[in-house]
């Protein structure tokens, strides 16, 4: 693959193959992605489809951390992950796990969000205005000078998800990152998610079982199984081929669920995929010509 | 009549410090059988009420009654063999070196002899299918299935009453519908269930009445149709209802006088109306 093209892209899996040391078969299989900048991509997929294996290859994680047999080439801006160090990579892609124990460290919230900025160069000043911008976002002002070990999981997350946010990368990967958050909070965070996209125009890659809020904010939605990309196409586009959602285990949005129980009935729905309420709302009101 | 309540929380008031109150005087009472949902935001409270329930906590105010006895009197193992626990994350629960001595664990407790113990294993892995992988490590297993471990560990016991915390936290759909259906064949046989989760899709198909905590208070308890129907209040208390629901409550003004809980709900809402 050529450089030039790939320096375009914010990241370029080409044709990885990637086996864990320790497991009995691998984990990407010949998975091929091109993310471009400023893209909102949704992933989701049954357990084990090797979502947080694909999130760990985007910043080099997998295999430099890692170790494992791995086949094939990642570009983060044209850089191969195999040639540049994590800490490089990590500048451009934010990474945020599902389990927020593994990333928060330090002895106060406010020294975890300093953390980021002052690896990165910033002066302690600047560092304690970053962390505080940033707590305001999230909400996470008044427990600046909590231990993250006593917050509840819920708040742990958001601590961590912002720690990812003080160091401005250009992607921010979030791998279930919201999977305890409660519902508001989880609608919240997706919101965020669409601000730094729309507003910053941040590239967000979000893996998440949230298939209603995928379906609403993301602009691309990648159903992965088996180590292979199964379907990638516009969420509008994505729920025509039932097949692949019941193979996959992935539930359809509930009003897409019911427009195609309704098609399926024999009313006369407009083409294309019903994914919010309003759209719903809409269509029903016109079946009843109203 | 005169039945005992499964669980009978009066006046329920806990601090884990004297300055912070984290439950506030909660009082509600569930009859054997439920299938009750407690559901909150993060920081409602539900965590350490459910702490209460099995006794690992005990009430700074009030009391709570489980099956008749009063958990501040109780030996938490005296409460064990009434009440299951199911912990979030399976992890925190599988210790044991194949999957038939985790289920026997337990039982080992309960002064059984040998051939009680092996009837009640055999049947809890014959429950959840597990005969297969009765002599695997529990930890090498797929999450799915060691979350029937955990299950069937706890049904071996005999419980009236199971508690789960967040059964289906970060799992997706298939695993997380083969958990809720497993407890739902459980409430079919008559155990009460207490189900503690963020996942509204759930509470909407299996909860049949749902408590609302938010800042250590009770805002509501109510059939799960009502709680749910209330998007203002759910989204006052940071909770959102499934998007089905919250279609059918502003599809109202098209003439859906119901609050659906379910797609098929809906499906049938809309054709009665089409049908009109």
């Amino acid at each position: 693959m050529e450089l030039s093209n790939t320096q375009q892209n914010e990241i370029c899996i080409d044709n990885v193959t990637f086996r864990y040391p320790t497991s009995k078969s691998d984990v990407l299989r010949n998975l091929s992605l091109t993310i471009r900048r400023g893209e909102f991509v949704g992933i989701t997929g049954p357990a084990g489809a090797g979502k947080t294996t694909l999130c760990m290859a985007m910043n080099g994680l997998v295999p430099n951390y890692t170790l494992g047999n791995y086949r094939g080439t990642t570009f983060v801006k044209g850089k191969s992950t195999l040639e540049h160090s994590i800490s490089d990579l990590s500048t451009h892609v934010g990474l945020v796990f599902q389990d927020p124990e593994s990333q928060l460290i330090m002895s106060t919230v406010e020294e975890e969000l300093m953390f980021g900025p002052v690896s990165h160069g910033q002066t302690r000043k600047e560092a304690i205005a970053s962390a505080h911008e940033m707590a305001r976002i999230l909400g996470l002002t008044d427990l600046l000078n909590r231990s993250p070990q006593t917050l509840s999981g819920g708040q742990k997350q958001r601590v961590a998800i912002a720690a990812a946010l003080t160091v401005n990368p250009d992607v921010l990967v979030l791998d279930e990152a919201t999977s305890e958050l409660d519902p508001v909070t989880v609608q919240r965070v997706f919101e965020l998610c669409r601000m730094f996209h729309d507003k910053l125009g941040k590239t967000i890659i979000m893996v998440s079982h949230e298939i209603e809020l995928l379906s609403e904010h993301a602009e691309r939605l990648i159903v992965i199984d088996n180590g292979s990309i199964e379907l990638d196409k516009a969420p509008k586009d994505a729920f025509k081929d039932f097949e692949i959602f019941k193979r996959t285990g992935v539930r359809l949005p509930q009003v897409a669920e019911f427009t195609k129980t309704l098609r399926e009935k024999g009313f006369l729905i407009r083409e294309g995929a019903i994914l919010t309420i309003e759209e719903c709302l809409d269509s029903l009101r016109a079946l009843l010509g109203r | 009549m005169n039945m005992i309540n499964a669980i009978a929380v009066n006046d329920l008031r806990f601090a884990y410090d004297k300055s912070n109150e984290v439950l506030r005087g909660i009082t509600f009472s569930i009859n054997p059988g439920e299938f009750v949902a407690i559901i909150g935001n993060n920081g409602s409270g539900k965590s350490t009420l459910l702490k209460l329930m099995v006794g690992l906590l005990k009430p700074t105010k009030g009391q709570v009654l489980i099956d008749g006895i009063d958990t501040r009197s109780a030996k938490v193992s005296d409460l064990a063999r009434k009440i299951g626990f199911f912990f979030q994350n399976p992890n925190d629960q599988l210790f044991a070196s194949t999957v038939r001595d985790e289920i026997a664990f337990g039982l080992k407790n309960l002064n059984l002899d040998e051939d009680e113990i092996k009837r009640r294993i055999d049947a809890a892995l014959a429950d959840f299918k597990l005969q297969h992988v009765e002599n695997v490590f529990p930890r090498f297993l797929a999450r799915g299935d060691k979350q029937k471990v955990c299950l069937a560990s706890i049904i071996a016991m005999g419980p009236k009453i199971i508690l789960l915390d967040e059964p289906t936290t970060g799992q997706d759909h298939r695993d997380s519908k083969a958990v809720m259906d497993n407890t739902r064949n459980l409430n079919e046989r008559g155990i009460t269930v207490v189900l503690v989760t963020h996942q509204m899709i759930n509470v909407a198909e299996y909860a049949t009445r749902t408590i609302l905590l938010n800042r250590g208070e009770l805002i509501a308890d109510a059939p799960t149709r009502q709680v749910l129907g209330n998007v203002d209040l759910m989204r006052r208390c940071d909770l959102l209802p499934p998007q089905i629901t919250r279609m059918s409550a502003a599809a109202r003004s098209l003439g859906i006088r119901d609050i659906v809980l379910t797609v098929p709900e809906m499906v049938t809402a809309f054709l009665r109306l089409a049908n009109a």
